[in-house]
Formats: structure tokens, C-alpha cells, sequence
């Protein structure tokens, strides 16, 4: 019995990836005929406020306040490259929706995405950076646009449930208040399971469309499971285990099985400009994430097999920084070694030295930390860090 | 079955009594605003655990807020300029960012975890750094940084902060108020208390 729902769940997957999208088989312009039907539907252009039910007004008004916030509080990359190919994505993969689909690069090292209700749809740098490939990129590009044509903040917060949804978002993110409330509702993790698998349906639909490699999608969500069961991440919504999200890379993984296979005329061209506009942002990404206290993700992300060909070749000092900052048991040892390794390719790299002095110093070995201090002092004697590798010289001598 | 449920009423009864006594000594003890007063040394001289001692400035106004074993001052309003000195471990400090800070953290790295724990706050939120330099706070080797900031209303706000580690337990002080007029005007009185601080 068990085996014949699985089946039927698969097919009705089949079927739904095989069917156009539900906007564009009933060919309805805006649905203005909100206020009649309980039933919302997709937009399938560009809508006008005027057409709003009241409800979805508010939503609308709601989002345009929080996209201002974002902007003041100076939250978004001006990364120009990375930038247009966001939005030369979402407009490849949703050209109806040109002038109100609006992609941002947003200067948070998390591996997450979202999309406001009226259009405007947010990729973290960390999210960005971390992609191996267009299609990887495409995947959540058009998995946030479907939340988008499908109305599905609206939704959402027609229903009893998401209500609580909303307080529980303002209660996680209340140092950031309304902007995060409204962002954690509208991320890759913040709908109903309903909601989500609809997005990843329409959003794998839109790559087959324009012969993108949509397999590529499976590694997209693998990411964030290895990434969540290795720093051992207590949210519920990112946990490895739950549900979301080991059901959403197995539904992946069967839509892959019936997908035809990419068309490298229309996916190379796309691919060699996204390799060309990420190089700088991995590195932008890895000093954000230092900087921002994300030492268990560097480690476990720099330490996977195959990373030297994705990352910028410094790379290995901030794995070396993460592993002495993240300080459990065996890091400092670990920093130490990697920070040794580095100065021998590269001996007069200043942050390789006051790194490897402070791993040191952390490990008890208080003749290394000087030595290593002292040359760094030599180095860079007018740096901001050298008023600091003075005192912990001094404090030393004590 | 009658007992039962008289007894499970008194229970419940009793679970109400004991809540609304609760809410009530809570209620008389929760901390308000009072004014520093010179001839009230206790108040303007103590952190509410008794861990650190400074010079308050007069007609100052102070909250305590015992989670952090701090307290907070202001002049004018909260909105307008604060200064906020607490003393507890690093989970705690860094409770809404989940910035994590070992207990052998640098000076360097400290500050670098204060600034990051705004930059959190502001979900994103460009923190401009205009100064990081290193100091000595009750003896402790600290830093002081200093940074600017954008509010959720776009108003430019100016931030320092002072900071040290004792084993577990980090120390900081913190001057955030708006950028124009008020940042300037009251950075001597933070300046002050600063220097007037001691670590028991």
C-alpha cells in the first residue's frame, strides 16, 4: 500500500513536471477576479496594484517598506557583473515578468535566498558564491521567481497557519525586526511544504524550458543538507533530517530522472559568464564569512574534496583562520599547520604570520607566537593589526 | 471522581495564585528608569552585580538589566544616545547573533565579534569602521572600536565600544547615539566613565 502511494506521489511529480505551468495553460492575464475566488492564482504578467484585493495590497505595501529598509541600511553588493547575471537569469527564465522581477545581491554570507511578494527577489552573497555552476543558480533563481508568479506570500498569509509562521519569524529575528520577519516567511525555507515543492516544480520546469541543466538542481539542496548536519545547525527549518529538506532533494532526484539532457549551445554561453562574474565574489564571500563569525562553515566547506578548483588560490588562509577561531579541540593545531604551509609558497604574506603567531599563542607556544608576532611587526609595521601584535607582545613579557 | 476534580481546581487554583504572586513580585521588581543622583553612590557607582564599579555622570538617567549583569544610560531617550556596560559570558553577549567568541579571544578578534554582532542586528547592514585601536581596561589588555551604522529609518548612528575578556566572561561598554549633534556632544561623558571603570 505504502509502495502504491510512493508510486502515485512520483507520478503525480511526472506529470506535474511534464504539464506547462497552471498559468500558462489557462491563459489567464491577472487574475481580477481575486475577490470572487478563493482560488489564487498565478500571476501570468506583470499585475497593477489596482487589481488587488485589500489583503494582498498590504502585502504588496508591506514588502515595498521592507526593500527600502534593506536599501538604507546599506544591506545590498553593488557587484555589477554578479548583479546582472542574477537578473539576466530571472528575466531568461521569466521574460513576461520584465520591469517587475528585480534580483538582488544581498551582503549576508548565509546560504539562503528569498523573494518579497511584489517582485523583488534576494540571493545572499554566501548563496551566490557557493554555486558550481549557472544551473545550480538558475535553480533557486527560478525557484524564487515561482514564489513570486505564484502568489505565494499571499497565500500563505491567508492561512491560519502562517499567521503563526510570521510570529514565530518575528520572535528568531528580533534584532533585525520587520525586514527579517518578512524575509525568513518569504526564504527558501520559510512556506508550506505544499508552497516549497510547488516553487521547486515550477522553478525546475522554467530551466528544462530554456535548456538548462536542471539535474543540477539535487546539488543545489545537498549543499545545504551537508552544509546544516556538519555544523550541526539547531533550526529547525535547515536541520539535515528534517523533512523539507531530505524530501526536497529526492523529489529533485526524480523530476532529474525524466529530464531531457541540457542543450550546451543554450547553457554554455550562460555558463561562461557566470564563471566569469563569480571568481571575485568567492573571495568577497570568504571575508564576509570570516568576518561575520562563520568559522564552522568555512571549515567544513574549505575542507571538502575538490575545492581548490573553486575557490580563489588564498583560500587556505582563511580555512586556517576559521579552524583558529572556531577553537575546539585540535583547531590551533590544525591553523598552525595550514598557516605553515602557506608561508612556505608564500613567506612574506603579513596575515599568514600574525595568523600563525596567534594560533600559537592559543596552543601555549608562547616562543613561536613572538617569533612569528615580530615578523609580522616587520612586515606590516603600520597596520591596524600592528597596534595589537604590540600589545599581545607586551602582555607576553608580563 | 467529585475529589478528583475538586482537587484538581484547588491545584489549579493554586497554580493561578502562585503565577499571579509571581507576576506581581516580578512586577515590583522589575527594573525602572532612575535618575543618577550624586548623593546616591550605590546607584550611580555599581553594576547590578556588584562585578564593576565606574562614575556615572550626573542627571543621567539608568535601567538595569540583570540578564546581562548590566545597566544602560541615557540623557535624552534611548533613541537618541545610549550607553550600555555588561559583564557575562559571550553566549549570553552574543545571544541574538549567535556570534561565537572562545575564551582565548584576542583583543582583535573580540572587536571583530562586537562588530559582527551589529552587523547581524542590522540584517546585513553596511558597518562602516572608522577606528580600532587597542586599550587597557582595568588592566585588562582590550580594544576600542568605533564604527557608523545606518538605523532601520536610514538615520546615520556613530558607535563605540570597549571591550575585554576575563577568562569566560567578557566586559564591554557601549556608546551608540545619533551621528549628528548628539554623537559628538556626549562622546566626553562615555570617555569618562570609561576611564573611570574598575573590574573586580
Amino acid at each position: 500500500m505504502l509502495a502504491m502511494i510512493r508510486s502515485a506521489g512520483v507520478w503525480l511529480l511526472i506529470s506535474s513536471l511534464a504539464a506547462p505551468s497552471w498559468a500558462q495553460q489557462t491563459g489567464f492575464g491577472y487574475p481580477n477576479n481575486t475577490r470572487e475566488s478563493s482560488k489564487v492564482l498565478p500571476f501570468a504578467a506583470s499585475p497593477h496594484a489596482k487589481d488587488f484585493a485589500d489583503e494582498e495590497d498590504r502585502i504588496w505595501d508591506e514588502a515595498k517598506d521592507a526593500e527600502k529598509t534593506i536599501r538604507r541600511r546599506g544591506a545590498l553588493l553593488a557587484q555589477k557583473e554578479v548583479v546582472k547575471l542574477l537578473q539576466d537569469l530571472t528575466l531568461h527564465l521569466y521574460p513576461e515578468f520584465n520591469g517587475t522581477m528585480r534580483s538582488h545581491l544581498v551582503n549576508d554570507p548565509g546560504l539562503n535566498a528569498f523573494a518579497f511578494p511584489n517582485g523583488g527577489l534576494y540571493f545572499n552573497l554566501g548563496l551566490v558564491a557557493r554555486m558550481e555552476s549557472v544551473s545550480q543558480l538558475a535553480c533557486v533563481v527560478g525557484h524564487e521567481g515561482a514564489h513570486f508568479v505564484h502568489r505565494h506570500s499571499y497565500q500563505s498569509r491567508q492561512s491560519a497557519k502562517t499567521a503563526s509562521a510570521f510570529g514565530v519569524a518575528s520572535a528568531m529575528f528580533g534584532l533585525v525586526g520587520a525586514l527579517g520577519a518578512l524575509a525568513a516567511v518569504s526564504s527558501m525555507f520559510g512556506y508550506s511544504r505544499e508552497l516549497e515543492s510547488e516553487a521547486d516544480r515550477v522553478g525546475h520546469a522554467r530551466l528544462l524550458k530554456v535548456g538548462l541543466d536542471s539535474a543540477d538542481c539535487v546539488r543545489v539542496f545537498e549543499l545545504m543538507a551537508e552544509e546544516a548536519k556538519a555544523v550541526d545547525v539547531k533550526s529547525p527549518v535547515l536541520f539535515a533530517s528534517h523533512p523539507k529538506l531530505t524530501e526536497r532533494i529526492e523529489n529533485f532526484k526524480t523530476l532529474a530522472l525524466k529530464a531531457p539532457v541540457a542543450n550546451p549551445e543554450l547553457l554554455d554561453p550562460w555558463e561562461k559568464k557566470f564563471q566569469l562574474a563569480i571568481q571575485p565574489l568567492r573571495q568577497a564571500w570568504l571575508e564576509s564569512a570570516l568576518a561575520m563569525g562563520q568559522h564552522a562553515v568555512l571549515v567544513h566547506y574549505l575542507s571538502r574534496p575538490g575545492i581548490d578548483s573553486l575557490m580563489p588560490a588564498g583560500y587556505r588562509y582563511f580555512l586556517a583562520e576559521a579552524y583558529r577561531l572556531r577553537a575546539q579541540a585540535g583547531d590551533f593545531q590544525k591553523a598552525s599547520e595550514i598557516h605553515r604551509a602557506n608561508l612556505e609558497t608564500n613567506k612574506d604574506f603579513p596575515a599568514g604570520h600574525l595568523g600563525l603567531g596567534m594560533a600559537l599563542l592559543a596552543s601555549g607556544d608562547k616562543p613561536g607566537a613572538k617569533e612569528s608576532l615580530n615578523t609580522y611587526l616587520k612586515l606590516s609595521p603600520r597596520s591596524q593589526s600592528a597596534a595589537f601584535a604590540q600589545q599581545t607582545l607586551l602582555d607576553l613579557e608580563k | 471522581m467529585n475529589t478528583l476534580n475538586f482537587r484538581h481546581a484547588s491545584l489549579k487554583a493554586a497554580k493561578v495564585l502562585a503565577g499571579l504572586s509571581v507576576a506581581f513580585s516580578l512586577g515590583a521588581c522589575a527594573p525602572a528608569w532612575v535618575q543618577v543622583d550624586k548623593t546616591n553612590a550605590a546607584l550611580s557607582g555599581e553594576g547590578p552585580s556588584s562585578k564593576s564599579s565606574f562614575r556615572a555622570p550626573d542627571g543621567w538617567l539608568r535601567i538595569d538589566q540583570p540578564i546581562l549583569s548590566g545597566l544602560l544610560l541615557s540623557k535624552d531617550g534611548e533613541g537618541v544616545q545610549q550607553i550600555q556596560m555588561a559583564q557575562a559570558t559571550p553566549e549570553r553577549i552574543f545571544a541574538g547573533s549567535k556570534i561565537k567568541v572562545a575564551a582565548k579571544t584576542s583583543p582583535e578578534d573580540l572587536a571583530a565579534a562586537f562588530q559582527a554582532h551589529y552587523k547581524a542586528g542590522l540584517g546585513g547592514g553596511e558597518v562602516q569602521p572608522k577606528s580600532l585601536t587597542p586599550i587597557t581596561l582595568s588592566g585588562l589588555s582590550g580594544f576600542r572600536s568605533h564604527f557608523a551604522i545606518r538605523d532601520q529609518k536610514g538615520a546615520p548612528r556613530e558607535i563605540v565600544v570597549v571591550g575585554a575578556q576575563r577568562g569566560n566572561e567578557v566586559f564591554y561598554a557601549s556608546y551608540n547615539a545619533l551621528a549628528i549633534h548628539y554623537f559628538q556632544r556626549d562622546l566626553p561623558v562615555f570617555d569618562q566613565i570609561v576611564a573611570s571603570i574598575r573590574l573586580k
